[in-house]
Parts: C-alpha cells; structure tokens; sequence
C-alpha cells in the first residue's frame, strides 16, 4: 500500500506540469485581453504598452510561464492583477465556503442514493424500484442550475418568500447558522448528481446480491441488515466509490453556478469574477488548487478501496 | 491676484449661490414632510472591483464610492427631481466664482467639514490642501481627466478656497465637479496605504462610512455621525448586496428582502404583469434614461461615405410605430444626438431644419436615394453586436434589420463576444456598420464630442468633419448656457443632416423599490450616496 501511495504521488507531479501548462494557455485563450479590458473598458491606466510591461505581460509567453511555476515552487500563488492582493489570500477566505458547499452536496447525494438504491435493488421491478429509477433518471436530466433558480423564484413569486441571501455567517459566528445557508444550494447539487450514484448502487448491489457468498450468508440464517450491509453492500462500495471520485469535478464546477444563484462567497463566483477581468493570475491559481484538490480527492478515494476489500491491502 | 487672471463674473457666482439655497431647502423641506431617522436599507449593489476611483472608470466603483466621499458639488436628488435633473447644489463647497473668460474658478469650501475620526485623519477638517491633491490626482491618473479640461494649475490661497486654472475655458467643468470620480480624497491614506484599491482606504467625509466588507457578500454603511449636514442622512445603514444572479435579485425583492432591485432600480419590462400581482404596493414607474441606441457606419469609406446612402437608412425606420407598437407607448423616437431626457438641450425635431426630413419614415425616397447613389437592388451588409446586453436588444436590432429590408438592405447581424466587440467594435473597428447602446454621460458634451470629434475613440462612425469640430470645440469653451445651446442647436442640425448616426428609438426605464422607502427617485448618475441621504423609511 505504501509504494502505491508512493507512485501515485510521483504520478502527481506530471499531472501538476501538465495542469500548470494547460491553466496557463488556456485562461490566455479566452477572447479579450485583460489589458485592453483595464484600458478601454475601466480606464486602469493611460497606455497600454507601459500598463504591459507594469503587469509583466509584455514579456514572451515561455518567460511568463516560467516566472509564475517559479513562484509556484516558492509557494506563491500570483497577485491579482486587479487589486494587487496575493490570490492565496483570497482562495483562503473563500475555500471553506466551497469545500462545504461540495461536502454537503456529496453528503446529501450519499444520503438520497445509498439507501434509495439499495432498496431499489432488494424490490427489483417492483413500483418502489420503478420510482427510484424514474427518480435516478429525473435526477440527471435536471440541470441543477434550473432547480436552484426555481427553489429561488417560485416560493418569491407565490408566497413572498425567499431563502435568505445577501447576507453571509461565518463558521466562527454561528456554526449553525453558517451550515443553514448551504442546505438549499447543496440539495440541488446534491440532488442532481445522486442520479448517478443510485444507478449504480442499484446496479451494483444487484450483482452482488446473486453471488453465492451473498447465498450462503442468507442459509447461515443471518439477518437481513448483516447480509446487505455488511455482505453485500461493502463489496458494492468499490465502483461506487470510484463513481464519487470522478464526480468530485462536477461538485467543485457545481458549487461555482450554485454560489453564483444562492450569494455565496467561495471559489467559484471569486473565479467567474476573475474570468469576466480577465484576471489571469487568479484565474490560474484558483484552477491550480482545484485540480489539486481533484487529484488529491481521488487519491483519497483511491486509498479508501483498501479500507473497503482487504484484498487491496494484501497485494501490497 | 496675478493680472492675467480675469475678474470673477458675476452670473456664475448668483446661480450658484442660487443653488446653495436650493441644497439647503432641500432636506428641510423634505423633514417638514415627515421623514423619519432609522432603519436599513437593503439595495442591490454591485461589487467594485477597486475602491479607487481615480485608478478605474468603472461605474461600481463610483457607485461605492459615492457613499463614503463627496464631491465640492453635487446633483439634486430626490422624488421631485427629474431623473435627468443635473442642478447643481453645494456639497463640499459653498459655492464657486468663474472669471469672465472662463478660464478661473475660485471655489469657497465650506468650513467645519470633517474626515471620519480613524487613523490616519483622525477627524481632521477638510481643506484646500485636499482639493488640490484630489484634482491633481484626477488629472494625473483618472481615465476621465480630459473631462476636466485642460488644468494648468491648482492654487490654495488659504484652507478654505481653491483656485482652478484652466488653459482655455471647458463648459462641462462645473457639472464634471459633480461626478462621483471627482470626489474628494485624503492624501494621508494613500500615504498609508499606497493606493485607494483596497476597502480599508475608504475613509471619507460623506453621509456614511463603511461599517464592514464582506468580499463576494456585501458592504455594510453605516451614518456617519460627523456628517456635515447634520440633519441627513435618514437611515442608520444601507447594505449594499452584492448578489450577482438577476433572478435571485429578483425574487429577494418580491420576498422584501431587498428594498431596491438593482443600483438603479430596474425591473425587467417582462415582468411587469407578475411584479403588479406579487407586490402590488409597489410603485412601478418609467423613466428617462440616456442609453441612446445608434447604428454606427463606416462614414470613411463606400457605401456609407455617401451621404445619400446614410439619409436612406435614417428614412427606412418608422420611429413613431416603433415606439407605439413594439415599445408600447413608453420609449423615445430619439433621433440623437442629444438624447430625449436631456431636455434642456434637445432641439426640437421641427427646429431640425433640412435635416429633419430624414428623420421621417419614407421608404420611397429611401429607395430612390440608395439607387441614386447606385444600389438600386439594395444591398447586403454585416452588422456587429454583442448579443449580451439583453434580448431586448436583439429583439431591437432585428427590428431595425426588418425595416431596412423594406429598402431593399439586408443585414446580417454578426454576434461578437464581449471582449471581442467591446475592444472592437465599440471603438469603431468594425468593417460596415455595428448597433449598440452608447456609455452613459450625465453632461451634453459627453454625447456629442466623444461620437463626433475626428480622431475620438468612441467616434464609432469614423466621422471626420471640419465644421463640426469646430463646433464641437466651440461649445466646450462657452460657458453662458444661451450662447453654448446656440452651438449644440447648430450641432444638432448639422449632425442630423449628415446622417453620421442613425439612431433608433429606445424605451423607458423602468424600475421598482419597496414603498416603504420615501422620497426616492430614479437618478441617471452614480452618485449614490447623494441619492439615498435624502430617502427615510416609513415608520
């Protein structure tokens, strides 16, 4: 176990390169350059060759690049080219809101699909399956920034009400409160992307369930929670674990469209703020940290497969 | 006093003592009505992306600003003045003398106003030495400093007058004296802190100070206990919400969970119907806004060098059904180049002279003119456009296009994305023609040097015209009103004539806030700070 660790950890180090390089062209690739847009759309400075060469950016793109990997391996981040403020700063204050916005999300979708699969799976084809189906497939056809808009608009325009938005709590004011405001963004992204895990704990548990193991443990006369938990459902987690590691992506890309609706101050509307100015330093850093949380999120779940089938451990 | 300088003239020095009058009516007028001190006000804002507002010309920024610092004078505000009413009233000056020949301003600041109490002012008085430095930081690094003039020098005769030389007399001097960019700054805090961008260098002397900023939330201001108009402003805090998505804005304003909807209080013309069943208290009210609409030409090359072919334009659109059917009776025919609100400027269209016949709807003569300049089968052309500023405006554009196609002009509506259309096209780098609504100016000059003047960067349509430069430059350096309306009248015809715009007609704004807030009244102008000290809430 530990030399996988190991070789996934050397593993990251290319994949960063790799990420460093496409962060940096791509955020270049966006039409519109960030010191037209200081000059002719906010009038930041008076010339755009001596605005250039104060932001750095009239040096060739290979020195640029170099430059900002350099700062990288000092462990700076880059200053936004707006404020001048180290983009690490504000990934700081903002990285909580989005983390447990994702974590709630994942916790919600884990909360609707575990059980809901697994029961789908025990009633084959019976009408509670057939609902869990039609939910699963409802649940990925809706996209989660439709049911945001309407969790906002419709109670507004009915009965004058609205969730409460435009003002933030902090963890340290009020811990309750602060979890509060994320419970309706995080069951429309939770809700969207349990679909997915359902299916495939249905599907899942399905298999398991006619092994002969499976048999055996319903002969030897244990109970119904022994089998499925403990039997059956352990050794379904595997594929549904990979499942939820591929989807961490899709809950960090989420929560930018769901803080956007809901007012929230994480990663993404500061990255959407920064895309709109062009910001490439912020735009970098913050794309940076979350393929390193993605690369990062997976190796954990990598990892998890050793708590889950001790096989895994034993071939180390 | 140096002998080059003329005497104060007398005229300028009445209005605007006329004025201060008016300023200091105003809240005690508006007190003997009944407004009430407390409460918060919670406004939909917009998060600036720096508080300095000599470092950007962006409008969020002035927005904030606004709140915190003054500027020497200010617009009238409040629900009696038009939206459009840019009256000028003392604010942190009393009043300001100008020579004869318009070229020296002697400013009388008023005595007794006082930063906040914070490190580094500490409460001190402001004076002529903040003047100076705020104009000279103006005039060094703001976007806008051709707005000001030429100025050759700032002078401090003693700590509570300025004295502002210009190199030539600028008409728009006084009024741009009033625009949140001009505000007044305290040279400490850059000092202290190197520049203005940061939330902490909000330290000012206005109606509020900023209570708490929550980067990607809100900023919180509160009534700054030290405000030099001791009776304002009403309301103990104003949130500023920085909630971005307009569906959200929305609903929390139908929750009342927001007072106002946007900056300017605008609701979408959609939602109208719906706004009347949820919130039927609320007032809903169209007003004058500035955002002309213009179709821009290539004026310095075929086809639209030929006068002909631009007057053809200008006659393929019925203006008057456009804004009875597809606006419903609530939009200008605005013909520009002054817009429609701008009433104290705008010529009436029977005053147009010879121009004014191309301002009708006559698709015949059209057709006659585009085949006199030899396209008598019409032609096809590529119009660009960001499709980012509302359905609405495409729903313009293609109706523009519609109209055109009755003379035979096809026009291919080329969508741009943002950065590329306005690093382009907006500048006037396009190939054949491009529409779009125009930037917002509060001064008449705005609206006719910038799209007129050759070599201009918002002169879109490439115009180069002796004459009219002539005048352009003219009615800056007329400051007597009557004389300057006769140049701008002239203006007016000339550029109507020459077709070097066709501009289409535009609707009202509209917009809504929970009636609990009294006198309120939609503004065209960033000076929000000015507009809400003078509102109180209901009890």
């Amino acid at each position: 176990m530990t030399l996988y660790v190991l070789k996934r950890l050397i593993l990251v180090v290319p994949t960063l390169i790799l990420v460093t390089l496409f962060v940096f062209g791509i955020v270049r690739a966006i039409p519109g350059d960030v010191v037209d847009m200081m000059l002719e759309q906010f009038q930041y400075g008076k010339d755009a060759q001596e605005l250039r060469a104060r932001l750095g950016l009239d040096r060739p793109i290979v020195e640029q690049y170099l430059a900002w990997a350099g700062g990288l391996l000092r462990g700076e981040l880059g200053q936004s080219l707006w404020t001048n403020r180290p983009a690490a700063q504000d990934i700081a204050a903002r990285f909580p809101v989005t983390i447990t916005l994702s974590l709630l999300s994942i916790a919600i979708s884990l909360l609707v699909a575990l059980p809901v699969g697994i029961l789908a799976a025990l009633r084959q084809d019976s009408l509670g399956d057939y609902t869990a189906r039609s939910f699963a497939i409802g649940a990925l056809s809706v996209p989660n920034f439709w049911l945001a808009t309407l969790i906002v608009v419709l109670p507004a325009f009915y009965f004058n009400w609205a969730p409460s938005i435009g003002s933030f709590t902090g963890f340290r004011e009020s811990p309750g409160r602060y979890l509060q405001q994320f419970i309706l963004p995080a069951i429309c992204l939770g809700i969207t992307q349990a679909g997915v895990i359902l299916r495939m704990t249905r599907g899942m548990m399905l298999e398991v369930l006619r092994q002969d193991y499976v048999r055996t443990a319903w002969a030897k006369g244990l109970s119904g929670q022994a089998v499925v938990l403990r039997h059956a459902l352990r050794n379904a987690m595997i594929p549904i674990v990979t499942v939820i590691g591929g989807q961490m992506p899709f809950y960090f890309g989420g929560s930018i469209v769901m803080e956007y609706i809901f007012g929230l101050p994480g990663l993404g509307s500061f990255v959407l703020e920064a895309i709109s100015r062009r910001d490439y330093p912020v735009i970098q850093a913050v794309n940076l940290f979350v393929a390193l949380l993605v690369i990062f999120s997976n190796l954990a779940v990598d990892l998890s497969y050793g708590a889950l089938d001790p096989r895994v451990r034993q071939e180390d | 006093m140096n002998t080059r300088w003329e005497r104060i003239g007398r005229r300028s020095f009445v209005k605007l003592a006329a004025g201060a009058a008016v300023a200091g009516s105003v809240p005690r007028a508006a007190i003997a009505q009944g407004p009430r001190r407390g409460g918060v006000i919670k406004h939909i804002g917009l998060e600036p992306p720096s508080f300095d507002i000599h470092g950007t010309v962006s409008y969020q920024t002035q927005l904030a600003s606004s709140f915190v610092h003054r500027t020497l004078f200010k617009f009238v505000n409040g629900a009696k003045y038009a939206p459009s009413d840019y009256t000028l009233v003392p604010d942190l000056a009393l009043k300001a003398d100008v020579s004869k020949e318009g070229k020296m301003y002697t400013i009388a600041l008023r005595p007794g106003v006082r930063w906040e109490n914070r490190a580094p002012l500490g409460g001190r008085e402001l004076t002529s030495a903040d003047v100076k430095y705020s104009l000279e930081r103006a005039v060094k690094k703001s976007g806008y400093a051709s707005l000001l003039g030429q100025i050759e020098g700032v002078e401090t005769p003693d700590k509570h007058t300025v004295r502002v030389h210009l190199a030539d007399a600028f008409a728009p001097f006084m009024h741009n004296l009033a625009e949140p960019w001009n505000a007044i700054l305290p040279r400490e805090v850059e000092d202290k802190l190197g520049d203005f961008k940061s939330a902490d260098s909000m330290l000012g002397c206005g109606p509020f100070v900023l209570e708490r900023y929550e980067p990607g939330v809100k900023a919180v201001f509160a009534r700054n206990p030290t405000y030099f108009q001791k009776d304002l402003p009403h309301v103990d805090h104003v949130e500023w919400l920085f909630v971005k998505d307009r569906s959200t804005q929305l609903s929390l304003f139908r929750a009342g969970q927001a007072d106002v909807p946007f900056y300017d209080a605008r609701i979408p013309r959609s939602d109208i119907g719906s706004f009347k069943k949820s919130n039927p208290t609320y007032p809903i009210v169209f007003w004058d806004w500035l955002a002309v609409r213009s179709l821009a030409m290539r004026t310095d090359k075929a086809p639209f060098s030929d006068v002909r072919v631009r007057r053809a334009f200008s006659l393929a659109i019925d203006r008057k059904k456009w804004v009875a059917q597809f606006l419903e009776g609530q939009g200008f025919e605005d013909h520009g180049p002054v817009p429609a609100p701008m009433r104290e400027w705008k010529l009436p269209t029977k005053d147009y002279g010879e121009g004014a016949r191309w301002l009708e709807h006559n698709p015949a003569l059209a057709r006659k003119l585009l085949a006199e300049a030899g396209f008598p089968n019409g032609m096809k052309l590529k119009c660009t456009h960001w499709p980012g500023y509302g359905p609405e405006y495409v729903e313009e554009l293609e109706l523009l296009a519609f109209y055109l196609k009755q003379i035979g002009v096809e026009l291919s509506i080329v969508n741009e994305e943002y950065g590329n259309y306005i690093r382009g096209s907006f500048l006037g780098k396009y190939d054949e023609l491009s529409w779009g609504p125009s930037s917002i100016f509060t001064e008449v000059d705005g609206y006719l040097y910038n799209f007129f003047k050759t070599g201009q960067p918002n002169n879109r349509s490439h115009v180069s015209d002796n004459k009219l430069d002539v005048m352009l430059d003219a009615q800056r350096r007329y400051t007597a009103k009557s004389s300057r309306k006769k140049v701008i009248d002239d203006i007016q015809r000339l550029a109507t004539d020459q077709v070097y715009y066709v501009y289409t007609p535009y609707p009202k704004q509209l917009s809504s806030w929970n009636p609990r807030i009294k006198n309120y009244g939609p503004k065209n102008s960033f000076d929000k700070g000015a507009q809400l000290e003078a509102v109180w809430l209901e009890g």
